[in-house]
Parts: structure tokens; C-alpha cells; sequence
């Protein structure tokens, strides 16, 4: 395990109860530049674990709660008449910061939530011509209601692809919630964390996960993994390129936690769920079939040997 | 408590079943050696048992048992009560008797008290060996399956008859073997044993024994079709003649029961000096057993003849003119005469009888007396050399053509002797002659087929790998469809046996081939016949003509002359009636060993029928071999890893010996049952294997080999210490 890493893991650990994987593909997604997609119910303490990685990184934290009646602008930001200047001034929106929670992003109609997506793909916002640039790091945890819930704007596959990992948060068990009620009894835990990491340092570490070496056999597994989500019988849209790039940029970065300078199949089986299942549009017949995504690739894992050999050798 | 109880309830129940094994021991033994008192034995066992199922301390379980045993020897042996004055002095006398006895070395002078002791001490020990088994190791298939071969064995080459306590003793050691299967399961892994689980096992187990057997036991079970060895390992042991179904060497009175290997042995038995060869004929036969010959037993009366006087038997001779002499010199003087065909007169130096059995054609020599002298009375003459006077017949081939079948129907009753065939000969017998003679029309041509069946390629002559027909086994029926590999008596039978299944009489005849020629000199041969040649062959009788004798065994000639008086255009008879005087040829197949000890020239068929002479010695090291490599295999887990130890050891501690060690382990762990599964990660395979070994080993190796794959720069290892875990992880897969 990456030291700095650790660090910052314990850090978060101070106020999330038993949430350590959350934690861990969160940071995960932080370090490959990727944004994060929570679906889950409200209360579970999404807004506390974002909260608290922007802490222990010093980093600005905004958020965003969408609504129906949200507007682009009140997302990106918006240019305001000064009358004493005479000039339009802009007032940059929440987007802007360094750590966004965006939450129940799919309450919102779909011309905000591109605004939000593009923002995020791109790292700038256009605004009366002028192209701003969002400083980095720039990290979008994005939550969502379960689909099935009344009045929300299902996010298109386009949209859903600009996630780097889907994670579900889940509720704690009946132990973890008593301690949670436990520190909740000494007042706001979040206040007693402190930054671990300054936002350059962790600029580096982002850095330095890019170098994390990947061999062309395992290259050649996540490879396999993303082609076989196209040939499933139960998949009407398999993973996209830029899926196996966001499964390699994953695993690197976690890796590169788990202290290695090399990517292992483990931990392309690990993170293949998170990257893969919220890009996967499935046919009904895996409804009726009561299937899920996370079910399919976990099948299609089982069946795709391990690459144990290097690629010149096999 | 409760526990205890459960356990010796267990142990009691697997004592039963070793007792009732054990019974089954014993009782072929006693049966065999003619013991008896056989409960007495079972009570010993008995006692034992209960003995050690009481876990009785090992000091006081051992006087008991020497008490038991010191009063079975002086109840079975002495004549006097256990509690007389007498007890003493008579132990005393046994022990000193039989001591004496063994340290001069006189084995075989034991009493017979001092055997009983030591059979019981035999029991004892294997009864603690039982018991070892039973509770430490919880397995008792090799005494299970020593009790099997025990039986079979005794089965297969004793009188005993071990179908019903075989069966037995499977169902019982099947049991045994399930009973204590689980409890080694359950004690692998310490499950609780609540008496309802244990019986949810016990019962299924208990219940497919059952229907294993039954099905077992009704199913149709096929008899072997192969040679039966048996015969052949008893020759090789030294057993012949002991028990039945033997066949005694060279000549013998006995044939009622039939088959098995012919042993060598080439005593010379007489030298006949004739310019002709000859088929020494000695008696004939008439009543198949389907085992054997016998005789029908009718009384048919004896002719008596004496020196120089014409004798007359059923057969042929030839016109006076043609006359000559045979000198006989007997080496083993016989109490009877070695006739031939053609036979006329004999003349020895004295005056002798020649009594002729009307049944047999057997013509005894005995001494002559003022009485009447019968085969039965009258003192036996052996005689050392005689003449014979003979005029060989020859048989016209047209005259012999021109029997009808038809002619068959008409013939004498005195002939239906020469027809008998026991009820039970299978039908398949007169199915296939009907088959070989059917385009044949006249009797003789019929004969002749028959004979020549047998040179059609399915069968081979082998003096050693003839079977003995089982319980409800026809001998010729065997022979024929069977194992088609026998001698002079399977091929001769069952020409008989053909021929009269389909009307045509035949007997039987026993007597000597030609034997070896000798130089001619004068114009004359000498023909040494030695037990080696001892023969049999066929007569059969062919109307209008008469007995003609017919050899049909592969590799031997007949002496029949043929007058060829048929007219040229009939080529195909001719190739049927091959020419049959080829002595230089028919030498060399009669007798093949001969042939070996004196031509010292190499030639290939030698070495071959040399290799296939040594055909089970071939089969046992065959056997031997596959046995050793399937130990071999079976062992793989256990005696891999050392070599491979070893191995690696030698080499050098780098990245390539490693990489292969490490391949060798995970070859190994598969051997043991932890197999990475194709989807399953070196990671998560290391740490399965690790739980499962309760080590870390493989876990530190697997990291260096993954880093070695995965990774870009191999770092620096410690490949030493590497091996250091490797040999102790491989080691742990072993035991």
C-alpha cells in the first residue's frame, strides 16, 4: 500500500465507518483523473465521504444538488452586467471547484446534466465564447437515485461512459451503524479531519500513476474482458474503447494504491465490475432473466483465462 | 461419556464383521488340513477380539490367551483331564520334545500340539494387527483385499470351493471398508457425529452393498474365455498330478479326465527297427465323458494268441505277400503289446500269451500257464524284445469314395458303442461338423474334412496351453470354439466327437507317434520312441472298408496308404489327398526341442518359437511392469517432489530455475488437489493454496513471480531464499 495513500485512507476512515472500499475506488478514480458515479439512496453518507477526501487533500469542495428546474448556468456559472464596471462579469458556478458532489444529478433535466458531463470530459466550461479552463484536480462524485425511482431523467449511455467506476455505497451493517450513532452523538465528526495531502502532491501522485507499468498480456485480458461484454447474449451495447482505456487508467491507479508499479489481472477482476457495468446497455431478456450487469461481467471474468505468462513467452 | 459409549459401539460393530471375516479363513484352512475342531479355533478368535475391543491390559489379555491355548493343546492332545497330575509332565514333555527338535533342525518332527500353538500364535498376531488397523489407521482395505486373494487362491487351486464365502467376505469388507471410510472422514473433519447424521451416511452405504451384491450375485457371469492359466502355474510350481484334471506324463491308462499342459519327458520307452513307419497303437477307447475317456464296461470278449499265430483285430492288413518285420526293443518292458496297423503275427524268444481285450483291442502279454489265463488272471509278462509280422494295408481310394452315407443307417448294432456321446455335448459341436462336411458326399470325404478342419488356421497345437474344461464345460466344446489351442487329445477327441455327432462311428486310440528316425542302413530304420511320443488319434469306420485310423492333430501325418485308383480327371481329389509320406518334415514338427539340442545353426524360427516359449514369462514381466507403473503413478504425489528436490537443488538459484520450480510446484499442487482454475489469479491462487497448506510460502513466491511477469524491471531476489520456502512448501504437499 502506497504510504501517502494510506494516509489519506485513514484520514477518511476518521469519519466513514466501514466504508474502506468506497474509500478506496473513490481515491482509485481520483488518482486516474476519472469522476466517480454513487448510486445509492440518500442518507448513506455520500456527501460525508466526498466531503472528507476533499478535506484530506486541502482541496475545494463544492456541490451541487440538482433539481428539476436546475439550469446550466447555475451549474457552470454565469456572466453578470457589473454597472459600475460596465462590464459582464463572470460568476464562476460550482463547477468550478476542486472536489464536486453533484447529487441526484439525474433529477435534472438532460440539458443541464451535459453541461455537468461536458464539463467534466473536457475540464473547461464555455461560457459567452470564452472557454475557461477548470483547474485540476477536478474530481465529479455524481450520485444517482436507483433508476427506478419517480421523477428522474435516466442518464444517456454517452453520459454514463464519461464515469470513470459506478460504486454502490450500501447501507452499513447493524455494528458499523451503531458506531456511526456512536460518533454522531459527539457532535460533527467531519470537522476533526485534516488535510493529509496538499492538492500539488496529489497533482504528482496522479502523475506517477501513469508510469505504473501495464504488460501487453494483461493488456491483451482487459482487452478480452471488453470484447466478450460485446459478444454476451445479453448485452444489446457492450463496453466502449474508451471503457478498456478507463479500465486500464483504474487499474494502474490501483495498483499504483496498492504500492505495485505493475498492473496484475487481479486488479483488472477487481475494478472490471466498476468500470465496466454502467456502460453496459442490457436487452430485456437479461430482465426477464433477473440478470444484472455486475452478474455478466462477473461471467464473463469466470470464463476468460488468466494471463500467467508475458505475452512473448505464451 | 456418551462419546465413549458411541465409539465402542463403532468398534464392537467393526469386531463382528472381523470375525465373520476371519471365519472365512479359517474354515478353507481346516477344511483343508483336515482340522478339526474348527470352534474351538473360533473361540480363540473370539476371544481375542473381545480382548482387545475391552482394551483388557496387554499383560492380562496375554495370560488369558496363553491360558486358552495351553488348555485347547492339553484338551485336543492329551488323554488325561486339564486339572489331573498328568498336565504337567505332558507340557514339559511337548516343550523339550519340540525343542530339541528345532534347534537340530528336524522341522518336520514337531508334534502336532506344538503346530496348533503356533497356528494360534499366528492368529493372535493377526488379530493385534486387525485391531492396529481398526483403530489407528481406520483402514482395513489391504486385509480386505489379502482375505480375497486368500480365497480365490485357494478357490482356484485346492478342492475348497470359495464361491459362497467370497461373496461373503465382499459384502462384509465392503462394509467394513464404508464403516470406517467414514469415521476417517469424520475425523479429517472433526464433524460432530450425531447418531442421526452418522446413519443418514451409513444407511445409503448399507443399502448399495446390498444391491451391489445382489445384482453381483444374479447377473449371468461369463466363463473365461481365455486359456486357464491354472494348469500352467501348477506345472511350473510342481503340482502335477496332485488333485484333479492333471494329465500324467507319456503314456497312462487313466484319460477319463482330459486336458491341461503336457509335460515333457523323453525317456526312452522302446526302438522299433522296420523300414516302414509306424503309429504304435496300444488301446482304443469308446465312451465320452465329456471330461475323458472311459470304457463302456460291456464285456466283449478275449481272444488268446500266441507266438507266431495270425492275429486278428478289427483292422485292415495287407495282402500276405507284402509281409515284414518289426524288431521291437523295449527299454521299458510293457505287460502289454505295441501293435501296429497291418499287424499279422508276433513272436517273442519264450512262449507267451497274447490275451486281446474285444473291447479295448488292448492286447496284454502274460505268461503261460497250465490254466486258463484271462487279462484278469495269469502273472503279467513283460516282455524286453519281440517281432512283429505286418502287411500294411492299403485302401483303395474309389472303394473308399463309394461310402454312402446311407450305408450308416444300416449298420450293426455292436456299432452304437462307437456313436455314444454324452447328453450334454453342446449342439454347436454337430452344428459346426454338419457345417465342414456339408458339400461332402460320401463318408470318407466327411471323415476326411472333419480332419482337415482343424489345419483350416483357427487352431494351434501347444502342449502346454491346454485348458481343463470347468465344472459344466464340455472338453471338446471348449476346445473348439473356446480356446483352440491344445495337443494330440484335444484335436483327437474331438474328431471323434464330431464324427459320431453326426453318425459316423469312431473311437478313440492311444499308443505312440513314430517317433525319431534314425539312419537307414540295410533298408532298414530305428525308430526311437520316447514318453515324448506317446499319442492319440483317430479310427473311424468307413462302410465298405472298415476302421481307418485318421490323424487330425496339427503337425503330425498319418501312415494310411492311399491307392490313388481314381481316374485322372478328378484333380481336386488329389489336392485333398495329399501325398503323406514326408518324414524329413513330419520329424521336425514332432519333435521341435529335439530338433533345437542338436542343430546348433541359427535360424529365426528358433529364436521366435524360443521367444514365444517364454510367452509367460513375457506375460509376468509384462504384468510386473504395468503393476510397478501404476504404483508408479499412484504414488506420483509422493515420490515427484523428492526427485524434484533434488534437482533443484543442483542447479543454480536464478531467475529460469526458479520460474521452473515454480511451474513444478503448481504441477505438484495439482496433483494434491489445488488446481488453479483457469479464471482464478496467481494472487488469489497463492493465498487458496497458503489456507489450504496453512503457510505463507507460496504467497512470497508467487509475489517475485508475478512481479516477474507483470512487471517491467525484475528486481533484485533473494532466489536462495526462494528456494528455501519452495522446497518446504513442496515437501508440505506430500505429507
Amino acid at each position: 500500500m502506497n504510504l501517502q495513500i494510506q494516509m489519506v485512507l485513514e484520514n477518511i476512515e476518521k469519519v466513514m465507518i466501514g466504508k474502506r472500499e468506497v474509500a478506496e475506488l473513490s481515491i482509485v478514480a481520483l488518482l486516474a483523473r476519472g469522476h466517480v458515479l454513487l448510486e445509492d439512496v440518500p442518507g448513506v453518507g455520500k456527501t460525508m465521504m466526498v466531503r472528507a477526501l476533499a478535506k484530506s487533500f486541502d482541496a475545494q469542495f463544492k456541490r451541487i444538488q440538482f433539481t428539476p428546474d436546475l439550469l446550466p448556468s447555475d451549474v457552470v456559472g454565469v456572466s453578470i452586467y457589473n454597472p459600475k464596471t460596465m462590464e459582464f462579469e463572470f460568476r464562476p458556478g460550482p463547477i468550478m471547484g476542486d472536489v464536486v458532489l453533484a447529487d441526484e444529478i439525474n433529477r435534472t433535466s438532460p440539458k443541464t446534466q451535459s453541461a455537468l458531463l461536458e464539463a467534466m470530459e473536457e475540464a473547461s466550461v464555455t461560457i459567452d465564447g470564452n472557454t475557461l479552463m477548470i483547474n485540476q484536480p477536478f474530481f465529479v462524485m455524481a450520485t444517482q437515485n436507483p433508476i427506478e425511482h419517480e421523477g428522474t431523467y435516466p442518464l444517456p449511455e454517452a453520459q454514463l461512459d464519461r464515469f470513470l467506476l459506478k460504486i454502490k455505497m450500501g447501507y452499513p451493517t447493524r455494528g458499523q451503524e451503531v458506531e456511526i450513532l456512536r460518533r454522531a452523538e459527539n457532535g460533527k465528526s467531519i470537522e476533526k479531519i485534516d488535510a493529509v495531502l496538499s492538492v500539488a502532491q496529489l497533482i504528482e501522485l496522479q502523475q506517477l500513476v501513469q508510469g505504473v507499468y501495464v504488460e501487453d498480456s494483461v493488456k491483451n485480458y482487459m482487452v478480452e474482458l471488453a470484447s466478450q461484454t460485446r459478444e454476451n447474449n445479453y448485452v444489446y451495447l457492450g463496453v466502449s474503447p474508451r471503457a478498456t482505456i478507463a479500465l486500464m487508467k483504474a487499474s494502474q491507479a490501483y495498483a499504483f494504491m496498492k504500492g505495485r508499479s505493475y498492473v496484475i489481472p487481479d486488479d483488472v477482476q477487481y475494478l472490471a465490475p466498476y468500470v465496466f457495468s454502467h456502460r453496459l446497455v442490457l436487452k430485456p431478456d437479461a430482465r426477464y432473466d433477473d440478470v444484472t450487469a455486475e452478474e455478466i461481467i462477473e461471467r464473463i471474468i469466470a470464463k476468460t483465462p488468466v494471463p500467467t505468462k508475458r505475452l512473448a513467452e505464451q | 461419556m456418551k462419546k465413549s459409549l458411541e465409539n465402542f459401539i463403532e468398534l464392537a460393530f467393526a469386531y463382528v464383521i472381523i470375525f465373520f471375516i476371519l471365519r472365512e479363513w479359517l474354515t478353507p484352512v481346516m477344511q483343508l488340513t483336515n482340522t478339526g475342531l474348527s470352534q474351538l479355533f473360533l473361540v480363540f478368535i473370539g476371544l481375542a477380539l473381545v480382548l482387545s475391543l475391552f482394551k483388557v491390559r496387554p499383560l492380562l489379555s496375554g495370560l488369558i490367551k496363553l491360558g486358552y491355548i495351553t488348555w485347547f493343546v492339553i484338551f485336543v492332545y492329551s488323554e488325561n483331564p486339564f486339572f489331573s497330575g498328568h498336565t504337567i509332565p505332558f507340557v514339559v514333555n511337548e516343550v523339550t520334545w519340540n525343542m530339541v527338535n528345532i534347534f537340530s533342525g528336524n522341522f518336520g518332527q514337531v508334534s502336532d500340539a506344538f503346530r496348533t500353538v503356533l497356528f494360534l500364535a499366528l492368529i493372535w498376531m493377526l488379530i493385534y494387527l486387525i485391531h492396529h488397523w481398526i483403530t489407528v489407521h481406520h483402514n482395513i482395505f489391504y486385509f480386505f483385499v489379502l482375505t480375497v486373494f486368500f480365497i480365490a487362491t485357494l478357490d482356484t487351486f485346492s478342492e475348497y470351493n470359495g464361491k459362497l464365502a467370497i461373496i461373503k467376505v465382499i459384502v462384509l469388507g465392503l462394509i467394513m471398508t464404508g464403516v470406517l471410510f467414514i469415521k476417517r472422514l469424520r475425523l479429517q473433519l472433526d464433524a460432530p457425529s450425531d447418531m442421526l447424521r452418522k446413519w443418514k451416511i451409513v444407511l445409503p452405504m448399507l443399502i448399495s452393498v446390498a444391491l451391489v451384491s445382489m445384482v453381483a450375485f444374479y447377473l449371468p457371469k461369463a466363463g473365461p474365455t481365455w486359456a486357464d492359466p491354472v494348469p500352467f502355474i501348477k506345472s511350473v510350481t510342481g503340482q502335477d498330478g496332485v488333485g484333479d484334471g492333471q494329465r500324467t506324463v507319456g503314456y497312462s491308462d487313466d484319460d477319463s479326465r482330459l486336458g491341461g499342459p503336457y509335460k515333457g519327458d523323453n525317456t526312452l520307452i522302446f526302438t522299433a527297427t522296420s523300414r516302414d513307419r509306424h503309429y504304435w497303437r496300444i488301446d482304443t477307447k469308446d465312451t465320452y465323458t465329456s471330461k475323458g475317456w472311459v470304457l463302456s464296461g460291456e464285456y466283449m470278449g478275449e481272444a488268446v494268441f500266441e507266438n507266431d499265430t495270425p492275429i486278428y483285430t478289427s483292422l485292415q492288413v495287407g495282402p500276405r505277400e507284402n509281409e515284414r518285420q518289426i524288431q521291437m526293443d523295449m527299454a521299458v518292458p510293457m505287460p502289454f503289446l505295441i501293435q501296429t496297423y497291418g499287424m499279422l503275427s508276433v513272436s517273442a524268444e519264450d512262449p507267451t500269451l497274447y490275451i486281446q481285450d474285444g473291447q479295448t483291442e488292448k492286447i496284454v502279454t502274460k505268461q503261460p500257464s497250465g490254466e486258463l489265463v484271462t487279462t484278469d488272471n495269469g502273472s503279467n509278462k513283460l516282455l524286453s524284445n519281440y517281432t512283429i509280422t505286418y502287411s500294411e494295408p492299403n485302401y483303395s481310394l474309389q472303394q473308399l469314395q463309394m461310402s454312402e452315407p446311407a450305408m450308416l443307417e444300416t449298420l450293426d448294432p455292436s456299432y452304437n458303442r462307437f456313436l455314444q456321446l454324452p447328453d450334454t455335448l453342446p449342439q454347436r459341436v454337430q452344428d459346426l461338423t454338419l457345417d465342414v462336411t456339408r458339400d461332402k458326399a460320401s463318408v470318407y470325404e466327411k471323415i476326411k474334412a472333419v480332419e482337415g478342419y482343424f489345419s483350416t488356421g483357427n487352431y494351434r497345437y501347444d502342449k502346454k496351453a491346454a485348458a481343463i474344461p470347468a465344472e459344466k464345460q464340455d472338453y471338446v466344446d471348449q476346445f473348439l470354439f473356446d480356446t483352440k489351442v491344445g495337443y494330440c487329445d484335444n484335436f483327437s477327441t474331438s474328431m471323434v466327437v464330431m464324427l459320431r455327432s453326426i453318425g459316423i462311428p469312431a473311437r478313440w486310440v492311444k499308443g505312440f507317434a513314430p517317433g525319431n528316425a534314425g539312419a537307414l542302413s540295410n533298408g532298414l530304420r530305428e525308430y526311437k520312441v520316447t514318453n515324448d511320443n506317446a499319442h492319440s488319434w483317430v479310427e473311424a469306420y468307413v462302410p465298405g472298408t472298415g476302421w481307418i485310423e485318421f490323424e487330425p492333430t496339427i503337425g503330425f501325418s498319418g501312415t494310411v496308404n492311399i491307392d490313388y485308383d481314381l481316374q485322372r480327371n478328378q484333380p481336386q481329389q488329389e489336392e485333398v489327398l495329399q501325398p503323406e509320406e514326408k518324414p524329413a518334415q513330419q520329424q521336425k514338427k514332432e519333435q521341435p526341442t529335439e530338433q533345437t539340442a542338436n542343430n546348433s545353426a541359427f535360424s529365426l524360427d528358433r529364436v521366435w518359437a524360443w521367444v514365444k516359449s517364454l510367452k509367460y514369462v513375457w506375460f509376468t514381466l509384462m504384468a510386473l511392469l504395468i503393476i510397478i507403473g501404476v504404483a508408479l503413478f499412484v504414488q506420483r504425489k509422493t515420490w515427484i517432489p523428492k526427485m524434484q528436490v533434488r534437482v533443484y537443488r543442483k542447479k543454480e538459484a536464478d531467475w529460469s530455475s526458479f520460474d521452473a520450480s515454480y511451474q513444478a510446484l503448481t504441477k505438484q499442487l495439482g496433483r494434491i488437489g489445488l488446481k488453479r482454475k483457469h479464471d482464478e489469479t496467481l494472487r488469489a491462487f497463492a493465498e487458496r493454496v497458503d489456507a489450504s497448506l496453512e503457510t505463507e510460502e507460496m504467497q512470497k513466491l508467487t509475489a517475485v513471480y508475478e512481479q516477474k511477469i507483470y512487471g517491467k524491471n525484475a528486481q533484485e531476489v533473494d532466489f536462495v531464499k526462494l528456494r528455501e520456502s519452495w522446497e518446504y512448501l513442496i515437501n508440505r504437499t506430500i505429507g
